[in-house]
């Protein structure tokens, strides 16, 4: 199932996440009692999902850092409002999500069809990577958000049903269900050997 | 979707999504919402106050002998108040007991003791005598063990 998303990089990074660390949980309540550095462990832990999730609305990489960074700027002042400290992941996606949307809508890029549809038209009609992109933005918003995930940031179905608050099921499913989608598109713009 | 297509199709994915690890740079970002910072700063600081003014009130002379004063009270309450909970349970298991037999066991008697004080033992042990009057002269020993018994 893995492919290329690699064995290899997904042990890298399981590996990186090895050492044994505080629960979200306990760095969420050091957060709210007035622990500065618990809260930017937390930044640092989702930093690179929250780019992702931005990344699948905005479209563009550094926009997407901005997002995840206004984000957690946002969560730094309403952390204490949040009831289920256990679903931190989650209630940051959240966040992170309707930051890329508004920053989206602010600088007219959310990811509509039409648009990539043209832009990949005026632009690299030949280019891979461009059709790929054309083919992500076929995509739901959810599906788009879950191939992101999978492949930018290399997360296990475990965090990516921690962090989504849905079940790993469900993630199998969704993304199995997208990458078909991905895979027919792509073939009916000559991809693949299939 | 076979394994092939998965690989061919991870390939193309993962060329086409820029995979660098995006690193969080805490520095740069405290910089940039020195706002959002100080609030969380702040935190801490509330904390500590919160932490002082407690450590403060309770080296207080005065506000030391209030506590206690209060301690003591609610004791005192504690202890002095019946519990009426209790009360009603034993009034229950007093008149569940039907029989003179039961009425008049040691547990039965002592309990009622207990809870309720001398008369309330006198007013059972009366109330398991009058069961038990009066008595037939032709009363059979059946009938006299199935009156004590309450059957």
């Amino acid at each position: 199932m893995c492919g290329t998303l690699d064995k290899e990089r997904l042990a890298r990074v399981s590996a990186e996440r090895q050492p044994a660390r505080k629960p979200d949980i306990a760095l969420v309540e050091a957060a709210i009692s007035g622990d500065p550095d618990s809260f930017t462990e937390l930044c640092r832990r989702h930093y690179p999902a929250m780019v992702a999730i931005a990344h699948s609305v905005l479209g563009d990489r550094h926009l997407a850092e901005d997002a995840a960074q206004q984000a957690f700027a946002k969560a730094a002042v309403k952390l204490p409002q949040l009831k289920k400290k256990s679903q931190f992941a989650g209630w940051l996606a959240t966040i992170c999500r309707n930051v890329a949307k508004n920053m989206a809508r602010s600088s007219k890029l959310l990811h509509s069809t039409d648009d990539v549809s043209m832009i990949a038209a005026e632009t690299h009609k030949n280019s891979k990577s461009e059709v790929v992109k054309e083919a992500l933005s076929k995509l739901s918003a959810s599906a788009r958000e879950l191939i992101f995930l999978r492949y930018y940031d290399g997360m296990s179905y475990e965090q990516m049903s921690a962090a989504l608050g849905i079940s790993e099921q469900a993630i199998n499913g969704r993304l199995r269900r997208a990458k078909r989608k991905l895979a027919d598109y792509l073939r009916r713009k000559g991809f693949g050997k299939v | 979707m076979n394994k092939q297509d998965d690989k061919w199709l991870d390939e193309l994915i993962s060329r086409t999504i820029n995979t660098t690890k995006p690193e969080f740079d805490s520095e740069k970002w405290k910089q940039k919402y020195p706002d959002e910072f100080k609030t969380l700063q702040s935190r801490a600081a509330q904390q500590t106050a919160h932490s002082v003014r407690w450590i403060s009130l309770l080296k207080n002379p005065i506000a030391k002998f209030a506590a206690a004063a209060a301690i003591i009270l609610t004791i005192a309450f504690l202890a002095i108040r019946p519990a009426p909970d209790k009360k009603v349970e034993i009034v229950e298991v007093t008149n569940t007991l039907k029989s003179p037999a039961e009425m008049l066991t040691a547990t039965s008697l002592m309990t009622t003791y207990r809870h309720d004080g001398m008369e309330a033992m006198e007013i059972q042990m009366d109330e398991a005598i009058e069961k038990l009057e009066p008595f037939t002269a032709t009363i059979t020993v059946q009938e006299l063990l199935a009156e004590i018994n309450g059957t």
